[in-house]
Parts: structure tokens; sequence; C-alpha cells
């Protein structure tokens, strides 16, 4: 170290600023500052040396709690017989995303981790950061070793799903505040290469000083089993309810072979359970085609299941040789399998009071049978809504509304929680009035023919026009609009606009219960989408979202946020997760992970648990079920294809621009040492006695100015 | 009578509400309203803008000038000419030495600030008769001067308080210094009025003093002084310290007073003598006390060029 260097400097200058200030501050009230001397010129020069000390014990309390201030900042450097010189600094990242479980590396890396911190000399600081669906900080700088290494051994491998980027992120952050001069991320992974590819151009944030260790090849891609999300729906034939189930199976072989691992044929078995009872079994054959590493097939089951009770539905492959058996639910694996879910199928209850003839086609039984019970009724006799079976939905025109049952009707059924699905076809005082009160202004000035217009805007992610997304569903862009009334919102969100910008359809916000206002009739004077194959899928997407179930999506990934709506008239302060037994179909209230979830805004946010299964969600006390969360491995996790020289890492670094690597490096020793310094005891107490010295000179001062100056 | 009038105008002035004043603008106005409030005669009598000639409207004249009433007489578009009866020009020359800093225990300014009071007094006083007023400092930070050419425009008197709130006091004697720039600068004649404490030796500047009396320039010199240097109350033993030389020495009053006052007195009588036989009226300005009489000698020496 130089004397230009710049904290020497800085150091010169808080030995001097007191004692200038003490020499600049000289007590002068005998001091006269007069307009000229010419006329004392016979006095004698004053004697004093202007710069001495004049009062000695101010100067010195000065000293001391200067003294005791560089000793405060010092004392974290300061080295005694217990003092410890880190040299390096070091941050695992152990891998605990479903991947890793390879070859059972990640017990292998667990475990070298938990030896270290036991062995650790302290003169390396060790920290470890869980990498799972969030980067976890395990082990931080400074704590016990044998505490550390007993949390790292405890750790259970997860079938989670992260990214690398947050570790970096995190271990460069933990760096930013450690002692040791040199600095270490150590990835342990299996460098699973679309992890990489995952939020590859972040901005640079690593330090160029800070050393990264990457995982090594590992040689061949290893041999894995997978399977897809299954896909369930119910059916029913000749009569019986029944369901068809489809599972994808991916087989992917060891690359590039060695000549002792040519592939064989393989015999895999594919099992479907339901309830823990095996309904399907079917044994396949999966061989890659030349040149490729990965074959795949789809197997679809069929079988009988009771419509009353939750399908609860598992797919288990059996075969030999596999190198990650968390992803196909080996059954070696234990409780883990891909899981798939379906609730009891209720057929629901329509009230359909409407002239148009194409609405009644497309509920009649034979189109809607066990799906929907339609009941035709007149304007003057309606369901009896105190009865045992009120409607779910009441499908309504507006020519109906004329009559005060009827708008009775939807008022009611609004109220309880019921669906309204109203179709505005004609204006009237009495229509007009009703619509105003339901929050939707018909303005009078309504267009007598339009240009056949189309959708321009669609709230593409809402449930009823969700399924449209996929191309199967049919094109809706194909319908047209002949005529439509114009409607102004109040308190209505408009779900889809014609492409002159007039709302088309509205979900009206006004109670509890689900409304749908379409501003034409499902007549082909009006459009023709009666007539278009996305009518009736449309219709009964419509009906399912009014009858008020719950539109929340019921698979997930391990560790994955999940924002749970509750259906619409649901009164719950908070709901109850718990995994759930697929045999029995209840849930076990002594399991460790059940837990409580407030519920804001009929919405319940939580975490997916980290082990995949079936989830039990309960509204209210007791042993019913109201809906199953269906928790399966992301399909990301089986692509068992690594990169071991990411380019990730060299865009994540900074430029190294330091002018000196000496200075640079004593400079970062200091600033990182800021945060272990806040924790030295003995540096408060020190700066607390300065303050003291300083507060003791003050008064002292006051009281000599005092005496000097009465 | 006169006796009475004065001993009113001491009531009036109050040193206190002066140090109160931070504004210079509101000084000078407190100084020039309490100063005419006491007189009987206005000194502005007699003072007026008179009618001089016509002269044919031109197209860009000022349409305040324009005679309506001969237009309609004679169908002429004319213009009336004026000339203002006195065109006076006066220069406040302010000594900014270190020395003018110092501000006695009963004071209610320093020397500077007094001065410049009473110099903002005087230049509102001259702008209201329609003299030309301008002013003339050394500027110790510019390593220069400061100098505000002479105008009679109602602006003159923003323009003037905004130099006089900048000056500030610095370094040695210059009294001299300035004379001999004034002598450069200055050529028609005009009355010059000096601000100083004249803490130097008169032999620097007897020179530069005639030869502004040789040059027909009218001057005033107000000495502005202190009642700790005229008096000297001191009474403990201290080490003085001179504001321009930085100078230390260890005084005890009670024993230098006598000859203190004895040397001053000298030195007070070595400039009234140098004065007198230059003709120029001097005036000493006390910082404790009230600014009239060197308004009165303002306005009598104004009158008597008249």
């Amino acid at each position: 170290m130089s004397i230009l260097y710049p904290l020497m400097a800085l150091g010169a200058l808080a030995v001097g600023v007191p004692i200038w200030l003490h020499l600049r501050r000289r007590d002068e009230s005998n001091l006269v500052e007069f307009s000229t001397l010419r006329f004392l010129d016979d006095q004698p020069i004053a004697k004093a040396r202007p710069m001495w000390p004049q009062n000695w014990p101010l100067l010195l309390l000065r000293m001391l709690a200067l003294l005791l201030l560089v000793a405060a900042f010092a004392w974290p450097y300061v080295e005694d017989k217990n003092t410890v010189i880190v040299d390096e600094s070091r941050v695992y990242i152990l891998d605990n995303t479903l991947s890793h479980q390879v070859d059972d590396s990640f017990r292998t890396a667990r475990d070298a981790i938990a030896t270290e911190l036991a062995a650790n000399d302290q003169r390396t600081q060790i920290a470890v950061i869980e990498l799972a669906t969030t980067a976890k900080t395990l082990v931080r700088f400074g704590d016990d070793p044998v505490v550390a290494a007993d949390t790292v051994g405890q750790l259970a491998p997860s079938a989670e799903r992260g990214n690398f980027l947050d570790a970096f992120r995190s271990a460069t952050e933990m760096l930013g505040t450690s002692l040791g001069t040199e600095r270490h991320i150590i990835l342990l992974s299996d460098s699973q290469a679309n992890q990489w590819a995952m939020r590859e151009n972040a901005p640079p944030f690593l330090q160029p000083n800070i050393e990264v260790s990457l995982p090594t090849s590992r040689g061949t891609t290893p041999a894995n089993l997978s399977l897809s999300d299954p896909m369930a729906r119910r059916t029913e034939r000749e009569g019986r309810p029944g369901l068809e189930a489809a599972v994808t199976l991916t087989r992917q072989v060891e690359f590039p072979q060695s000549a002792k691992s040519q592939p064989t044929p393989q015999k895999i078995s594919v099992v479907f359970l339901d309830r823990g009872r095996e309904v399907f079994r079917k044994d396949i054959t999966l061989e890659p085609k030349a040149n490729t590493s990965i074959a795949s097939g789809t197997v679809v089951a069929e079988w009988e299941a009771n419509a009353d009770q939750w399908v609860l539905g598992e797919v288990i492959v059996e075969t030999d040789g596999d190198a990650l058996a968390g992803d196909d639910r080996n059954a070696l694996a234990g409780d883990d399998r891909v899981v798939f879910s379906l609730p009891p199928q209720r057929a629901g209850r329509v009230e359909l009071i409407t002239e148009s003839l194409f609405l009644r086609r497309a509920l009649a039984p034979q189109v809607m049978k066990s799906r929907w019970e339609v009941q035709n009724s007149d304007s003057s006799v309606l369901v009896d809504r105190q009865g045992e079976a009120p409607p779910d939905v009441l499908c309504v025109d507006g020519q109906a509304l004329m009559s005060a049952k009827v708008r009775d009707a939807v008022r009611d059924d609004l109220s309880r929680g019921g669906g309204v699905m109203l179709m505005v076809d004609q204006a009237t005082p009495l229509i007009t009035g009703f619509l105003r009160e339901l929050g939707i202004e018909m303005p009078p000035d309504q267009p007598t023919s339009i240009s056949p217009a189309t959708f321009r805007y669609v709230f593409a992610e809402h449930p009823v026009f969700a399924p449209f997304q996929f191309a199967e569903m049919g094109n809706l862009e194909e319908i047209e609009f002949n005529s439509y009334r114009r409607l102004k919102v109040r308190e209505a969100s408009p779900l889809a606009f014609s492409a002159s910008g007039d709302p088309l359809l509205f979900e009206s916000m006004l109670g509890p219960g689900r409304m749908l206002v379409f501003a034409f009739a499902f007549e082909r004077q009006d459009t023709n989408w009666p007539i278009h194959p996305t009518f009736i899928p449309f219709l009964d997407k419509c009906l399912e979202y009014l009858r008020g179930q719950s539109t929340s999506v019921a698979g997930y990934e391990p560790g994955e946020s999940v924002a749970w709506e509750l259906p619409p008239g649901t009164i719950a302060e908070q709901i109850t997760v718990s995994r759930l037994d697929p045999t029995t179909g209840k849930t076990d209230s002594s399991e460790t992970d059940s837990v409580r979830i407030p519920v804001v805004n009929l919405t319940a946010n939580f975490l997916a648990s980290a082990q995949p299964g079936h989830y039990g969600i309960q509204y209210s006390e007791g042993d019913r079920i109201d809906a199953i969360l269906d928790v399966n491995p992301s399909p990301l996790e089986s692509d068992l294809r690594y990169d071991f020289a990411p380019t990730a890492v060299a865009s994540w670094t900074q430029p190294d621009d330091r002018r000196s690597l000496d200075s640079e490096s004593a400079t970062d020793a200091i600033q990182l040492a800021e945060s272990e310094a806040l924790r030295q005891p003995y540096g408060w107490y020190l700066i607390l006695a300065a303050i003291a010295a300083f507060v003791t000179e003050s008064v002292y001062g006051i009281v000599a100015s005092r005496r000097t100056n009465p | 009578m006169a006796v009475r009038q004065h001993e009113r105008l001491i009531d009036r002035f109050d040193p206190k509400v002066m140090s109160l004043l931070l504004s210079l603008d509101l000084k000078a106005r407190y100084i020039v309203e309490g100063f005419l409030h006491g007189l009987h005669k206005s000194p502005f009598h007699g003072i007026s803008v008179e009618f001089s000639e016509y002269r044919d409207y031109q197209p860009g004249d000022d349409l305040r000038h324009l005679d309506w009433q001969l237009y309609a007489r004679s169908n002429r578009l004319c213009v009336k000419k004026y000339t203002q009866e006195t065109n006076v020009r006066i220069y406040l020359v302010i000594d900014t030495s270190g020395s003018m800093n110092y501000r006695g225990s009963d004071a209610w300014a320093s020397k500077l600030e007094v001065a410049k009071a009473v110099a903002a007094a005087m230049t509102s006083l001259a702008l209201r008769q329609n003299d030309a007023v301008g002013l003339l400092t050394m500027d110790e930070l510019a390593q220069g001067s400061d100098f505000i050419r002479p105008s009679q425009k109602p602006s003159q008197f923003g323009i003037m308080l905004g130099h006089l709130q900048n000056i500030q006091p610095a370094g040695g004697p210059r009294l001299a210094e300035l004379l001999q720039h004034m002598l450069r600068l200055i050529h028609r004649r005009s009355v010059i009025l000096f601000f100083s404490d004249l803490l130097e030796d008169a032999d620097g500047i007897r020179e530069s003093f005639q030869q502004l009396r040789f040059l027909g320039h009218e001057c005033l010199v107000f000495q502005v002084l202190d009642r700790d240097e005229l008096e000297f109350p001191f009474e403990q033993s201290s080490v003085f310290r001179d504001l321009e030389t930085q100078e230390r020495r260890t005084v005890d009053p009670n024993a230098a007073r006598d000859r203190y006052l004895k040397r001053f007195e000298s030195f007070l009588k070595e400039y009234h003598d140098l004065f007198q036989s230059l003709e120029i009226p001097h005036c000493v300005l006390r910082t404790d006390q009230e600014p009239w009489q060197a308004l009165s000698l303002f306005l009598h020496e104004r009158q008597r060029l008249m």
C-alpha cells in the first residue's frame, strides 16, 4: 500500500481534520478586530503563537474521540489469536430439479456439500443455494457448520423445475457481502440444456472477479422414458358412463450410442389406474428410427367410470432400465405418478325462454344428453325457484323480458348465484329500462341495418373463448353479424367487439351470479353463427361458465404459483389444500403438507406442493372435496439433453474494466467487509464511547466558554 | 427653531430600527422619508420640466407628446419638446477597504453599510431632482473598479441599489488609487460625493483632491467613523487585530487611550485642514447617530451649485 493510496489519504484527512478544527476554532474571546492600528503602533506586538493549542483538555478529548472512532471502524480488521483469515468465499448452487436425479446425481452432490461443510476450517466461507422453482438460500456465510451440514444433508429431492438465472443472481448477491478475496460460484447440476435457455438474455450481473465452475460433461445423453400430462374426458357408450384418457410416452435412448449400449427392443407396459384400481394396461414397444434418439407413442385407454364421483386417475410405466424414474412414475418411484382427475358429472339444468329455433335445437336432449337437461318454458309459467331443482342457467331473449315474471326470475337467479344468458333482440322502453337496471344502456337511435360485421377483438383468455384459441374448436373469425343492437356498458365488461368497435357480448358484474348479455339474437337475420360449427361448443362453454363452476385450471407443476378462483356464490374465508389418497379419495388431515389458504375476492393464492400427486381442495370444514388439484412434473424436466459449455454465463458476466487489479481487490475486500463490520459488537461499543467523548467535549467547551465570557 | 427641528429629527431616528432593516432600499427610504418629514420647505421647489419648442410629428414619435389641442386648432400634427431645468452629474465614490467593515457595539451598522445606506438615500434624493447619479467603487474580487455611468432615468435607482448591495469590504488602503482612477474616468464637471473613513495618510491623497478641484469638480467628503474610533471606550486588555493588515498588537486600553485620542484628533485635524484649504465640505458621519447632517450638507451644496 502506497502513501498515495486513496484510503491512506482519507485516513490522514481524518486525523488532521479534528486538529485543524481545534486550532482554527480556538478561543478568541479576547481578540478585538479593530479598523486600524495606525494610532496604536506604539503598543507591543502580540506574542501569542496563533496556531498553538490553547485548551489541551479539549484537544485531548477530541483526539480520544477520533481514536475511538478509528478503533471502532478498524476493529473488524484487527487480528488476534481467534482471527481467521478468509481466503475464499464459495457459493454452491445445488440443483434440486427433477432432472438432476438421474443416476442419483442430486444425492451425491448433496452429500458432498454436507461433508465439506462439516469439515470446513473456516478459511473458506461456504454458502449453499438450493435451485428449485425458486432459488432458496439453505446456508449463509457465517452459519454454524454443524447445523449447515445437517440442513443440507436432510434436503429431500424435489420434482420442481427452476432456472439457473435466479440462482446465479442470488449467489452474486451473497458474494457481494462476503469476506474472501477469492470468490467462487460452483454449480452442482446436470446442466440441462433447456434450463440454460431460460432467460439467457438477461443483462450482465456477474462480477468479472467471480470464478464460475460448471459441471463437466458426462459423455452421453442417458436413456429415459417419460410421460406427458394425460388428457381425459367423460364419455357415454351404449348408455353407460365411461372415461377416455390418453397419454403420450416418449423414449430417449442413450446418445451417442456406444457399442455396449445398443438400444434393444424394450417392452413397456403402460398401466392406467382409477382410484387405485387397474383399469387398463397396454404393452408397447418404442424404437427410435435410424439416426434419431427419441421415439414417442400415444396410448388411449377407455373404461367405465361412475359419473357421480371424482375420477382419480394415475398412469404408470413399467419397464426395465430408466435413467429418470421420477418423470414416468416407475413403480420404484413410490407414490410419484402422472395423475389426472375429473369432477363428478351432473347434467346442468337450463331453463330456456326463447323463440329461437336454433337455440332450442342446439339444446335439445339428443344433442345435450347427459350434459344439459333443458326445460323449455313459457313466459307465463316458469320453473319454481323455491323448489328442489331450480335451473342452473336461465336462457332468455329480449322478447321474454316483457313479462314481469321473467324479469323477476332474472333478478332472483342472479341474486342466488345462478347464471343468466340474455339475448337482446329488440329495443322497447320496458327492455331498455330493465337493461339500464342491469348496468347496460341501449341508446334510442339504433341503426336499422348494418353492413356485415365480424369479430374484431375477443377477450381470448375468458373461459368462454379460451378453448377457441386452438384450431380444432373452429374459427370464430368466420362468423358474420348482419344486425345487432348498440349497447353501452355501465357496470359490465365487454368480452367481444365487432370490427366497427361495437361491443357484441358483455359479462355483467351485478350480483354473485354470472350473466352474459348478447347484443344480437341467435337468428339467421342477425348472424350466421347458429349454422357455424363453433355454435354448439360455444353454447356449451357459455352454459358451463354461467353454471358457476370454477374456471381455474386443475393441472400444475410442483412449486408453481396457483391463483385458485372459487365458484361464484361460494362463502369461504379460507380453503384447505391437502394431499389426497387416490385409493380412498379422501384427504389425510394428519398430512404435514395440508395447508389453509385465506380467500380474498373469491381467490386463494398459494404454491403448489413440491411433490406430485392429487391434492384435494376443501372450501369448508368436513370431508367433502370441492376440487382436486393435479400436480405433475414439468415435461421439460424429461428432456435429458445437456449443455456443458453454456453461453449464458458469458453473457451474464460484466465486462472486466478494472484499472488496477491490486487496488480493486483491496477495495473489494473493504467493501465486502461492511456487513461483517456492522455485526461487530465491540465496534458499536467504541462508536458509542466516541459519541460520549464528543458530548463531553461539547459540554466542556460550553462550560469553558461561559467561564471566559460570563 | 432650527434647534427644535433638529431635536425632533433625532427623536424620530431609531438605530435599532435601522439595524433591523435588512434591505438597502428600505434603509434608504427610512432615511429619506424621515429627513423630508422634518423639513418645512420642500427641497424640490422650483425644479420642473419646462416646455421648449414644437416640432413636426414623425411616425414613431411617442404619441403621449402629440399636442391634440394644436391639432384641433391648426390641423398640424406636432410633438412637444421639453428641456429639464437641471442636470447636475453626481458621482458617489465609496471606499471599500477592510477598515470600513468595522462595526462598534453602539453602531446601527458597519461603516460600509452606513455609507451604502446614506449613498442610496442621496441617490433617491438626487433622482427626484432629475440629477444624473453614477457610482464608482473598487472591487477587490474583480481586481478593478465598479463604475456606473450617471443617469437620471428612474430605473437608475434600482441599478444603483443592485450595485450598492453587492459591495463587500476587503483589502487595504486604496483611496488614493480610487481617486486616480476617478481622475481618468470623469471629464465633465461633476459633483463627487466621497464616503470613506480616510484611515490612510493624507499626503497620499492630497494631490488627487487638488487635481479634482483644479478640474472644476465639486467634492463633498463624508468621513464615516465609529464611536469606538472616536472615543476608544475599551477597558479590557486585549489583542487588537487590524482589519486591513491583520497586524496584531497587545493593547492595554486604559494606558493607551489618551495617546490614541490625541493622535486620532491630530489625524482628523489634518484632514480638516486639507479639505478647508481645498474648499471641500467635510462631514463626519457617525455610525451610531442619525445621518441627517450628511443629507443636509448634500442638499445645501446642491442648492448652492444651482
